[in-house]
Formats: C-alpha cells, structure tokens, sequence
C-alpha cells in the first residue's frame, strides 16, 4: 500500500487528475472547448480555467510555460494560517481528499515557498487524529475529516489492532485488550468468577 | 507481520519442563534435547513444550518471572517510569499467551497472573501511542524503543514507519520548495503518470 | 538420527545444522522487513533442504505412534514454513521490482556479487518478458501505431530505501548518520548491542547485510 508515485499507480493517477487553477499566457487557438464558459474557437490569453493537474503540468513545462498554476484554496494563505493554527479543526476530507500528495505537486507554485512547511506542519499535528480514529469506537464521526491517505492509513492501523486483539482473544487463555473502560469492568467480572 | 507469525518466532524460546516418561536424547535440527527422565525438569524450545503437554506427556514449570511477587513489581515500575521497562523476555506475551493457555493447571494463580500480565500489556499499549504522538511532533525521522517486545513493535506497523516515510517525503519536498533553492526542474525529478 | 555436522559442498567447512536454522530463521525475518531484496542464501536453503529430506526418509521407518515421529515432524513442518516464506517474499519483490532488480542484478553479476541464485535471476528475466508482451496484446496493439511506443523504463519501480524500519543493533555499530532534511544539522547516533530502533533503512542497509543488525 505504497503511495510512492508510480507509473501504474491508481492513487498518484487519481492525484494527477486533480484540477487546479491555471492562468493561459497565449492564445490557443481550437483549444476554447477547454474552458467551459467560453463559447469561442479559440482560447484567449489571460482566460483562468480549472484544468487536471497532468494537463496544466505539461503546458507548464513548454518553453516558455503556456500557463501560470495558481494554488488552490486549501493551500493559500487564509488556509495555510488555520492548518498552522490548529490543522485538526480541518475537514481535508471535505477541503482537499489528497492534500498532501496534491501539495507535493503543487508546491513548487508557491511563491512564498510556504506550502512545504505547512504540509509538514498540518502532517505532524494531524497524525494524533488517526492515532485516536484507529483507536475510536466512534470510527465513522473519527474518519470523517481525515484525507484519503489519511483514511487508509487509520484502516491499516485499525487492521493491524484486529489482528492482534484477535491474536490475544483466540486460543485458551483469551488476553483480550480493550479500552481502559471495557477491561475495568472485565476486572470485577474475572474477581468476582473467583470468589 | 501476522501476529502469528511472531508467536511462531517466540515459540522458539527455551522452557523448562517435567516430562511424565523417560526417553532418550533426542536430536532435532534446533539441537538436542534430553534425555528425558520422568519427573526431572529439562530444557525444551516453546514449541515442543506446548506439544508435549496437549499430548499430557509433562508438566510446564512456570518461567521464573510467571510469579505475582515479580509481575506486581514490574507492573508498578512500568507505572512509575515514563520509559518502557526492560521485560522479563523478549516475548513475554507469546510465553504467556502459550503457556497460560496450554498449562494453566502447571501455574500456580494463573487467573491473576492472566490479569496482571494483561496489565501490563495494557499500561505499555497506552504509552506506547503517547510516544508515538510525541516522536512524530519531535522529528518524526528517528526513535529509540529499547524494551519493547517484537510483538510490542509489531502492534504500530504499518501506522508509525508509513507516518514516517511520508513525513520524509514530505519534507524532501519542503526542502526543494524553500524560497533559496527554489527552481522549475523538480517536477521531472519525480517519473511517473505526469509525463504525458 | 545423529548429524551433527553438516558439509557444505564447495569449502569443506563444517557447520551445524543448528547454525544453518538459525541463519536461515534471520535471513528470513530480514527478508520480511527490509524494503529491498537482500543478497540470497541459497547455500543454506539447499543445506537445509537437504537435511529435511534426510530426515523425512528416517522418520518414515519410525512407527506411526513414535513420539519422536510426530516430534519431528512438527519442526520439519516449522523448517519448511520459514523456508517457503522465505522464498515467497523473494518472489513477491522480484515480481514489484522487477525491472530495478534486473538492472541492479545485471551489474552485480560483471562484479560476481549477485542476491538473485539462478533461478531467481531466470524467473525476473521470464516474468518481465511476459509482462511486457501481456501489456502489448492487452492494451498497446489495440491502439492507434504512433501510439504504440513504448519505454519499459517508465514502469520501473524501486524499492523505498528511505523507508523507516525497526531493528536491533547485534553488536556496537557508531556513527549512523541521520540526514536532518529541515535544517541542516545532521545527527549521528550510535547502536549500542542489544538496543532497538526505528530509522531510515538505507543508512543501515548494509549493516542488515553484514548481520551487525537485525530487522524486527
């Protein structure tokens, strides 16, 4: 369950297909049908347009670049200042499903160079919700805000946290783990087998 | 790794046991145990210990740290100390688990010896998940965790190496991005589905 | 059922089987945890191989009842687990990295320091070009000819050498260092024997190799 980017990747492709805001620097012409407000031929300069990441990438590349990459909301500054505020008050299910790998991307078109540190920052204070979402037996409400990457990682820990309890409860001497509550009360039972 | 798996390593550990026959030497690849004298303590791997007493050929003697007396002290101090305790072996989970298991009768309070461990396991689990919060708020790229049993280690795989990776990850890129270096060329560094 | 030693075939050198087990039960917990393939031990899987089959025609004449039949069976059974994980793993990444591999695999064998035994080397080289033809009947002939090119290159995927792991220093190691990526102050660290640890796996890969430190 690597997220390396890699050419047979579904998950760096998903990422790639991201759209992102762009600024064109050139008339192209026939490209219009890329821009869906326009009824044109053909694309005019300085017309702005949500394109795939892949897509604004390569156009980006030429020499000289055919678009400028704008940042997309999540990672400007109004957002920058809540993730580095306090990351966990942020649904990045609902604001960016692949934020730190579309961040990785995107980053380099940040002026400032501040995306970078913020991604490290929001990564570092963030990882404490998929401790207690891997942990939670209110998994739906724990999962909701955490990312895409962020969610198959709390799966991969919850998985491993199965295995184990069931590790623990299979055989015959059952050591099962549960939370501090559940195993309290477990206490008084196995006292109370013994009187 | 499976849990499973892990207890299959564990169960390579050196028990004492006390056979009910009398055998020869016997000689496996793991090397050579016996002889067998009924009545007399002798060394067997975990494994055959376990084998031996489904099959009601012996009786387990109890590790010498299965005792309330030793378990209350580690306990407390494990409490007390904000680092892992150095446990009384490297699979104290998986003998327990076994053992207790296959020779509960051989131990004498198994029930609170159940608990107790269970305890322990419990107070390690929980710190266990605090110093993970706190080594990824450090640094996230390095920890020591002498102490901790393989089966402890196993219990934050994939969660705490994966966090790291892609915290490096990250922060290779973060590097790259930094105002003084930055430049155009790191897109293609990368090779993948961007090149279209 | 005596052996006490075993003779490995080329150097005459004597070890135990108890040895060859306990080498092999570390090859094989190294194989499982470390990111890259790690060098074979294909001299140690035939020794022990062996040993099982010399074992299985000996307990054969035992009496179905004998305890020490069902004894050893029981740990030719755990032998033979480790072994055919062992190798499955070794496949598993040759298959995931094959293309990395074989590149990696071609220098080493001008240097004759190669990881893959023979036929690992043969079962990358076949399973590459089986790939390689699946993608062209599956998808690459059915589409327009300028579009048929094709760079294998572009599929190449390398183990993660940066990936952390946990391990337990073997003996004293001083002086790993830590590249410190956000500012730049590298950290050394040293392994003490006995200790544990989680960090990057390519500093330390070539300590896995030379058995100074063991993956857990």
């Amino acid at each position: 369950m690597g997220n390396q980017s890699n050419y047979l990747s579904i998950s760096d492709i998903l990422v790639t297909n991201e759209k992102v805001p762009c600024k064109f620097l050139h008339d192209l012409p026939k490209m219009g049908f890329l821009d869906p407000a326009s009824t044109e031929d053909d694309l005019k300069t300085g017309t702005n347009v949500e394109i795939p990441l892949w897509l604004a990438e390569s156009l980006y590349s030429r020499r000289p670049p055919l678009v400028s990459v704008d940042l997309p909301k999540i990672y400007k500054e109004a957002y920058r200042e809540i993730l580095n505020a306090d990351a966990c008050t942020v649904d990045l299910h609902k604001l960016g499903q692949h934020f730190y790998e579309l961040g990785c991307y995107i980053a380099k078109h940040d002026i400032k160079g501040e995306v970078g540190n913020t991604l490290v920052n929001t990564f570092r204070q963030r990882f404490r919700m998929i401790l207690s979402a891997s942990a939670s037996t209110d998994s739906i409400s724990a999962l909701q805000p955490l990312s895409d990457t962020e969610r198959e990682r709390t799966a991969g820990a919850a998985s491993t946290e199965k295995a184990l309890s069931t590790w623990l409860k299979r055989g015959d001497c059952p050591l099962s783990t549960a939370n501090m509550v559940a195993s309290h009360r477990k206490r008084k039972r196995a006292e109370m087998e013994m009187l | 790794m499976d849990p499973y798996e892990i207890e299959f390593i564990g169960e390579n550990r050196i028990v004492s046991i006390i056979p009910n026959f009398s055998h020869d030497k016997i000689f496996l690849i793991c090397g050579e145990f016996g002889p067998f004298r009924a009545g007399l303590p002798m060394n067997v791997p975990l494994w055959l210990g376990v084998m031996l007493k489904q099959k009601q050929k012996c009786r387990i003697v109890p590790p010498d740290w299965m005792d309330i007396e030793v378990l209350e002290n580690i306990k407390e101090e494990e409490k007390r100390s904000r680092f892992f305790t150095k446990m009384p072996n490297e699979h104290y989970m998986v003998e327990a688990k076994l053992i207790l298991g296959a020779a509960a009768e051989d131990i004498p309070r198994a029930s609170e010896i159940k608990t107790i461990i269970k305890d322990i396991w419990d107070i390690r689990m929980s710190k266990l998940r605090t110093s993970m919060d706190a080594l990824m708020k450090s640094g996230g790229n390095y920890g020591r965790l002498d102490h901790l049993t393989m089966m402890e280690i196993n219990s934050v795989k994939p969660l705490l190496p994966e966090a790291m990776d892609e915290l490096h990850r990250i922060k290779m890129m973060a590097r790259k991005t930094m105002p003084a270096s930055l430049n155009n060329s790191t897109f293609s560094q990368t090779g993948g589905s961007q090149n279209i | 059922m005596d052996h006490d030693g075993i003779e490995l075939s080329d150097e005459e050198e004597e070890i135990t089987a108890q040895t060859v087990l306990k080498t092999l039960q570390n090859a094989w917990q190294n194989e499982r945890l470390a990111p890259e393939i790690l060098p074979h031990q294909n001299d140690m899987v035939e020794c022990m191989l062996g040993q099982i089959q010399h074992m299985e025609r000996n307990i054969n004449k035992l009496p179905k009842t004998d305890l020490r039949a069902s004894i050893h069976k029981m740990e030719l059974n755990r032998i033979k687990f480790i072994i055919c994980n062992y190798l499955k793993t070794r496949l598993d990444k040759i298959e995931k990295y094959c293309i990395s591999i074989l590149n990696d695999e071609k220098q080493r064998l001008e240097s004759g320091t190669n990881y893959l035994t023979h036929s690992e080397y043969k079962y990358a080289q076949e399973y590459l070009l089986n790939m390689e033809s699946h993608l062209k009947t599956t998808a690459l002939n059915q589409v327009p000819g300028n579009m048929q090119t094709f760079d294998l290159n572009k599929l190449v995927i390398y183990p993660n050498l940066q990936s952390h792991v946990f391990l337990k220093a073997n003996e004293t190691v001083t002086g790993i260092v830590l590249e410190d990526l956000t500012g730049d102050q590298d950290e050394e660290i040293d392994l003490e024997e006995g200790s544990q640890h989680i960090l990057q796996y390519k500093p330390i890969a070539d300590l896995v190799k030379n058995g100074k430190v063991q993956l857990v």
